[in-house]
């Protein structure tokens, strides 16, 4: 499709998930992301671990929140923050859904960058680091595994650094053969909850020392809705997990859980899954609240408009070219309910047909919707 | 006091503990524990339904195998006499008793212990079902025939807690691990039509489709989403989600909506300490 017949490079209503993170473009939607930017520089700048809880229907932008600000480099470029962010979906009808938890995790995070992150901490403190990663992991087969980040030792026999460095890899991604736990010294694998817990607390609080490496962990937990397929026990163990987690790292993490309404979807049922324990732990909620008709305009503004999808011109375009003002309203008020998905999708489709037309229209107006409209599934006559 | 047990009970109260005991401990609370002939096969047929909870099919089996509902099987079962009955007295009262269910053979098991049970003289029966359809038909029989009180999972599981059997840490257990056992299939039903997604993922009709179908869902509105499954221009596409039609059909069946708001309403009730505990 030739999107530059309306002066764009490509589609900018995206329907899938950006593999690209230069395609993850945040839209509108200031206030909201406002709310983010504050709890960022609040987690950045002081000390005290959060769990935040981000809530709202289907399709309103929870999970493209969560890929703005862990898969670009927004909170680094623009916040000038150096953190660690990673996102996470729930472990679905997962039998051990803690160490489903832990391998997903251990994915986004990369092995390498986390051995270079010891080393540079193991260059800020040098002989104190030891020290330090004994205090943080409260419990020392966890700080021994650790130390195996920065461990110096051997370098210089030859094939004995790449060996250990393959198998603490394997270790941590459940690996229990005697092989792996001889080579690397250790009397047990990562077998219970309690010890995954302290792998991950420990981790979080050396590189957060001081804030001196990191400022900050922002951990996002993505679906967390999904708690209920699992069996009541895994449920328990995982809201269990995640309370522990935030007890043994106490400073420089915020956990946001991205949670949508389902069929039974008052918010104070959160409990229900949460448990009280876990539930009293939240000190904001981030609503995810159904956009107004300005709002939206002023998203498919800016979506039109990002750099990276529209196309420089000398005379400029009219902003919501190739659409117009009245049309957008006339569209927004025919659908069925407004959220940030069945906008990308109405749009996008609306772009599509104008475009396989034999003759695309120069401006899709009003004229050309009616004309259109009963391929519109969120449309409502 | 005698209880009489339906499919979804047993099936709830197993699924939700994954232990069968809280089973086996209903003989100590009742005088004795009555399951029809059908009711055994019901379970078993859909025991399969639950099997995500578990890590393979046998640890389910072993559960199950472990609760010996065998063991509750009534010899005899209702007498000809007594089904005759329940039929004249349903043409009487314009109401359809399908007879080849679980709940059927309940209710007439029940009907026939209230009268004749070896060793007490007219005793009150509880009958326990989840199936609150079947709830409201048969108590209109138990009402006017006195044949005792039809109760659901979570009655029974308050009954266990007030007789001591069980506490309240096992009864908040329940009550909120019911919705993810119940909600099973609208859980499936949602993983199905993420996945169709996945069948074409630049195709924005489809896409556009599924969060339709996503949105009705998470609005508990299953009727339209029965409705545009089946019309003709999306038919093509729903069909290749192998099952969707079955799922949806089957959510709707189970009163989904006003359930989950039932268990919402419960487990307030509950969490507002409204029951009396003697100390």
């Amino acid at each position: 499709m030739d999107y530059s017949t309306y002066q764009l490079n490509d589609n900018p209503f995206r329907i899938a998930p950006a593999i690209n993170p230069d395609d993850i473009v945040w839209a509108g939607m200031e206030a909201l992301k406002e709310k983010f930017i504050k709890r960022i520089k609040a987690g950045a700048q002081t000390s005290p671990s959060r769990l935040v809880l981000n809530w709202g229907k289907y399709g309103s932008g929870k999970t493209h929140a969560a890929n703005f600000f862990t898969k670009t480099n927004y909170i680094k470029k623009q916040l000038e923050l150096e953190s660690l962010n990673i996102k996470v979906n729930l472990p679905r009808s997962s039998k051990d859904p803690v160490q489903a938890f832990l391998r997903s995790l251990l994915g986004q995070i990369n092995f390498d960058h986390l051995i270079e992150d010891f080393k540079k901490l193991h260059n800020i403190y040098a002989g104190e680091l030891d020290e330090i990663v004994v205090a943080n992991s409260q419990d020392s087969v966890i700080a021994d595994v650790i130390k195996l980040l920065y461990d110096e030792k051997g370098e210089d026999l030859f094939g004995k650094k790449p060996a250990i460095k393959d198998a603490l890899k394997n270790y941590l991604y459940g690996d229990r053969s005697k092989k792996t736990l001889d080579l690397l010294n250790t009397p047990i694998g990562l077998d219970d909850d309690e010890q995954v817990v302290n792998l991950l607390s420990g981790i979080f609080n050396c590189i957060t020392y001081e804030k001196k490496l990191y400022k900050s962990v922002f951990l996002w937990i993505d679906e967390f809705e999904d708690i209920d397929t699992l069996p009541k026990s895994g449920q328990d163990r995982f809201t269990t997990f995640l309370r522990q987690l935030l007890d043994k790292t106490p400073n420089n993490l915020t956990i946001f859980l991205n949670f949508t309404l389902k069929v039974f979807g008052d918010i104070e049922d959160l409990s229900f899954f949460l448990g009280e324990a876990l539930k009293s732990r939240i000190k904001t909620q981030i609503s995810f609240d159904e956009p107004g008709v300005e709002e939206c305009k002023r998203y498919i503004s800016d979506l039109l408009n990002n750099k990276r999808f529209r196309q420089e011109s000398p005379d400029g375009v009219p902003i919501y070219f190739p659409f117009t003002e009245d049309m957008i309203e006339y569209v927004l008020e025919h659908l069925d309910s407004l959220s940030i998905r069945k906008i990308n999708e109405s749009f996008s489709l609306l772009l599509e047909l104008a475009l396989l037309e034999d003759n695309s229209p120069q401006v899709i107006d009003k004229d050309f919707v009616d004309h259109v409209s009963d391929e519109l599934i969120h449309w409502v006559k | 006091m005698i209880l009489v047990l339906d499919a979804c009970t047993i099936a709830n109260i197993l699924n939700v503990f994954q232990d069968s005991i809280y089973v086996r401990m209903l003989t100590q609370d009742f005088d004795r524990v009555y399951v029809p002939h059908k009711v055994y096969e019901e379970l078993n047929a859909h025991m399969k339904d639950y099997v995500q909870f578990y890590n393979n099919i046998g640890e389910l089996q072993q559960l199950y195998s472990d609760a010996a509902i065998e063991t509750f099987i009534h010899p005899e079962g209702y007498s000809k006499e007594c089904r005759g009955f329940i039929n004249r007295f349903a043409a009487q009262k314009h109401l359809s008793f399908k007879e080849n269910t679980g709940e059927f053979h309940s209710s007439a098991l029940s009907l026939e212990l209230s009268r004749k049970e070896k060793g007490l003289h007219a005793p009150k029966i509880i009958f326990a079902t989840d199936d609150a359809k079947a709830e409201e038909a048969y108590n209109i029989l138990f009402r006017s025939n006195q044949v005792g009180l039809i109760i659901d999972s979570i009655d029974l599981i308050h009954l266990m807690y007030i007789k001591n059997t069980i506490d309240k840490a096992d009864v908040q257990k329940f009550l909120e691990g019911i919705f993810g056992v119940y909600n099973r299939n609208l859980n499936g039903l949602i993983r199905k039509l993420e996945e169709l997604r996945a069948v074409s993922p630049n195709s924005t009709t489809l896409q556009s489709l599924v969060t339709k179908l996503l949105s009705l869902t998470s609005e508990g509105d299953f009727d339209e989403v029965l409705k545009f499954s089946q019309e003709r221009s999306y038919k093509q596409i729903i069909r290749k989600q192998h099952g969707l039609q079955g799922l949806i059909k089957m959510v709707i069946e189970s009163g989904s909506v006003v359930r989950n708001n039932y268990f919402r309403a419960r487990i307030k009730e509950f969490r507002s300490n409204l029951m009396w505990i003697p100390s």
